[in-house]
């Protein structure tokens, strides 16, 4: 087994999972109040620079270039602590 | 000699001493060759007793007795009180021997949901009188978690009708309410008329699963059942409710692995909290989460741990206690330095038979950089990532690897690998290899993701340390250890996971009763179910802070976030831990109930 080829630049540590071109939950943080990035659909607001939101793959990789995006947070799965 | 029931003879037994009745029951059964089986915590034809002995050396000094614990201190007339396993046929030998005073055979007991409320002084004699805290009347326990029994009697009023104010189940094909636009939320209206008719979760067209306790339900009694179903309260039994049945994740992959796994999401979770803060308006309110995970960074500093402190923040009167985590014994986290110009090895152990992907994050300052190599169970190197790279390793099309190396986390500005195994890789240790070129040492921290259905583990290093939950160490929410409240000595639960965070704050800030706890039964109206967790030592604490959030109100005050949780932490009682020490798994102490209110009522 070797790495393949990839000229891609690096995932983010905490969504790295395989790529799929569905709508993904995601949790965004914004510098200005109020924006947000193409393809994101606003799910809840938590406050005017922080809600969970929907958007696509593609969408979701080109926002994490976006100068007035802080971050994007795929979710994760909790479980019961049993 | 018949001298029994007609039909019946009495066999009178051989060698028969005065003796506690049960160990004679053993006897006469031994007699007849029946074989006392083994349980967790005795041999076959073994039997727990506990004794009254005179001279503990001579008793311990017994070849046929394995004695377990002494029980409180030497009396003045110079007696002990032990335990001790001792084969049955020896039982009438032990009985006559000079040291035993009284030998009585170990009782099964039943532990309650009685015994969480009295050792964390939540029943209303340990209340201070006058307080106002009436049961918590007046605020909000809301709950976020899987399966909510609103047919158990413990979460309905007297006239039969729910104490639920609303249900919103994330998983139903709904169109929400307000600005929740999923899922279905429930009212009054509608949970009592679904209670008129013989079956209630049709009804409703919501139910607990059948095929298993519920553990919401579980969760909410011990926070805030009112025992009506029972017999038996929890910490806060007048107060009012908010259940959030949080919608079974999709992420990211299906297929086997997900049968009989209960999971969420942490979107869906932070979501379930706006709406029960949203709903809650200006009514206190003291929610549960008693769920987790293990991947991220463990500073705080995830979106959803950042999103529910600022919840925390936006208002007055408002907690979520957050249930430590059980991972301490699951070799789930590691830690260590990479040397200046060398490498350092962490192997991941995959073992046979699991199906499951795995997952691991490390972490470390973004002021350093790694180099990362990945070596298989056979020894073979997969590659060589620098600082910012990324890769697969792919079999016909197939991924089974990814590795990605990244700099500089917009949250915390610090470094990250992640490494995704999928099922078709070799079982067996993988070996991460770190590189560092730099002129510092580099030190890092390392989770691997749960997974219920295959955990995998670290061989080494293994650290216990920094094993709390990855959503549980935010800044302004109540995190929850658990210990045994059934021993003496209240010892911690051998799966209660350890802080501190990854940037040293201290966590969990208190412990509770989370060992075989005892409460309601899903599906039961009535019934109760024991379950282990810290998942139970949190609402323990949830129902504690809906009582002094009533006792507030009763005197017209609003808390802060940081005032709930001053009085919460402070207050907290030693003994165990050490006093003046923060332990890393009791947190500051263990929660008292009793003594946060006083401090709160005491000018």
């Amino acid at each position: 087994m070797r790495f393949d080829h990839n000229d891609e630049p690096a995932e983010s540590a905490g969504s790295s999972r395989q790529r799929q071109e569905v709508s993904q939950r995601v949790i965004v943080k914004v510098h200005r109040s109020g924006y947000v990035p193409p393809g994101f659909t606003v799910r809840t607001r938590i406050d005017d620079t922080l809600y969970t939101a929907e958007a696509a793959e593609p969408d979701v990789a080109s926002a994490r270039d976006d100068p007035q995006v802080v971050s994007v947070e795929s979710a994760r799965r909790v479980y019961p602590e049993v | 000699m018949s001298d029994g029931v007609a039909g019946y003879e009495f066999t009178h037994l051989k060698d028969s001493v005065t003796m506690d009745f049960r160990l004679q029951h053993l006897l006469a059964r031994a007699q007849h060759g029946h074989v006392k089986p083994a349980t967790a915590t005795t041999g076959a034809d073994e039997v727990s007793v506990v004794a009254k002995v005179s001279d503990l050396k001579s008793f311990d000094s017994l070849p046929f007795v394995t004695t377990g614990a002494v029980v409180g201190d030497t009396a003045e007339d110079g007696t002990t009180i032990v335990t001790a396993r001792v084969p049955v046929a020896r039982l009438n030998q032990l009985r006559q021997h000079p040291s035993v005073l009284s030998l009585k055979a170990a009782q099964r007991l039943t532990p309650t949901l009685a015994q969480t409320t009295a050792e964390i002084s939540a029943r209303p004699g340990d209340l201070p009188a006058g307080s106002g805290v009436d049961g918590g009347r007046g605020v909000i326990v809301g709950i976020v978690d899987f399966g909510c029994d609103f047919a158990h009697l413990n979460f309905r009023t007297a006239d039969g009708g729910t104490r639920l104010l609303c249900l919103w189940d994330q998983s139903s094909a709904g169109a929400g309410e307000g600005s929740f636009s999923f899922g279905t939320v429930f009212h009054p209206v509608d949970i009592n008329d679904a209670l008129t008719k013989p079956d209630p979760y049709e009804a409703l067209g919501y139910g607990p699963d059948p095929s298993k306790p519920a553990h919401g339900t579980h969760v909410m009694d011990i926070a805030a059942g009112n025992g009506l179903g029972t017999g038996t309260p929890g910490v806060a039994p007048a107060s009012d409710l908010i259940f959030v049945e949080l919608a079974s994740s999709d992420i990211p992959w299906g297929g086997k692995e997900t049968v009989g796994a209960s999971f969420g999401d942490s979107v869906q979770l932070l979501e379930a909290l706006a709406f029960i803060f949203e709903r809650a308006g200006d009514t206190p309110c003291s929610v549960n989460v008693s769920l987790g995970t293990n991947g991220g960074p463990h500073d705080g500093t995830t979106l959803v741990e950042q999103g529910v402190d600022r919840l925390l923040k936006q208002a007055p009167n408002r907690s979520v206690c957050i249930a430590a985590s059980n991972s301490f014994a699951d070799g789930i986290h590691a830690a260590g330095e990479v040397p200046v110009g060398g490498s350092h090895d962490i192997i991941w152990r995959i073992l046979d038979g699991d199906f499951t992907h795995n997952e691991l994050e490390l972490w470390y300052p973004g002021t350093g950089a790694l180099d990362v190599e990945i070596l298989t169970p056979a020894g073979d190197s997969v590659g060589l990532l620098g600082p910012g790279q990324s890769a697969t390793a792919s079999d016909s099309g197939k991924v089974l690897l990814f590795v990605a190396n990244r700099l500089h986390d917009p949250n915390n500005g610090d470094n990250a690998i992640g490494m995704f195994l999928s099922p078709d890789v070799p079982t067996g240790d993988w070996i991460i290899r770190l590189h560092n070129a730099q002129s510092t040492v580099i030190a890092y921290h390392a989770w691997i993701e749960r997974d219920d259905n295959g955990q995998s583990s670290f061989v080494q290093p293994l650290d216990n340390s920094h094993t709390i939950g990855s959503i549980s160490c935010g800044r302004k929410t109540i995190v929850v250890g658990s210990y045994d409240a059934h021993r003496s000595g209240q010892p911690l639960s051998g799966f209660s996971s350890a802080g501190p965070t990854r940037d040293s704050r201290d966590k969990p800030e208190v412990s509770a009763p989370g060992h075989e706890v005892l409460a309601a039964k899903s599906r039961s109206k009535t019934g109760v179910t024991r379950m282990s967790g810290t998942s139970m030592a949190s609402p323990a604490v949830t129902g504690c802070v809906a009582l002094l959030l009533a006792v507030a109100r009763a005197r017209g005050d609003d808390l802060t976030v940081d005032q709930i949780r001053d009085l919460v932490v402070s207050t907290a009682r030693a003994n165990p831990p050490a006093p003046g020490v923060k332990d890393p798994r009791y947190g500051e102490g263990r929660v008292s109930a009793a003594q946060m209110i006083e401090k709160l009522a005491t000018p």
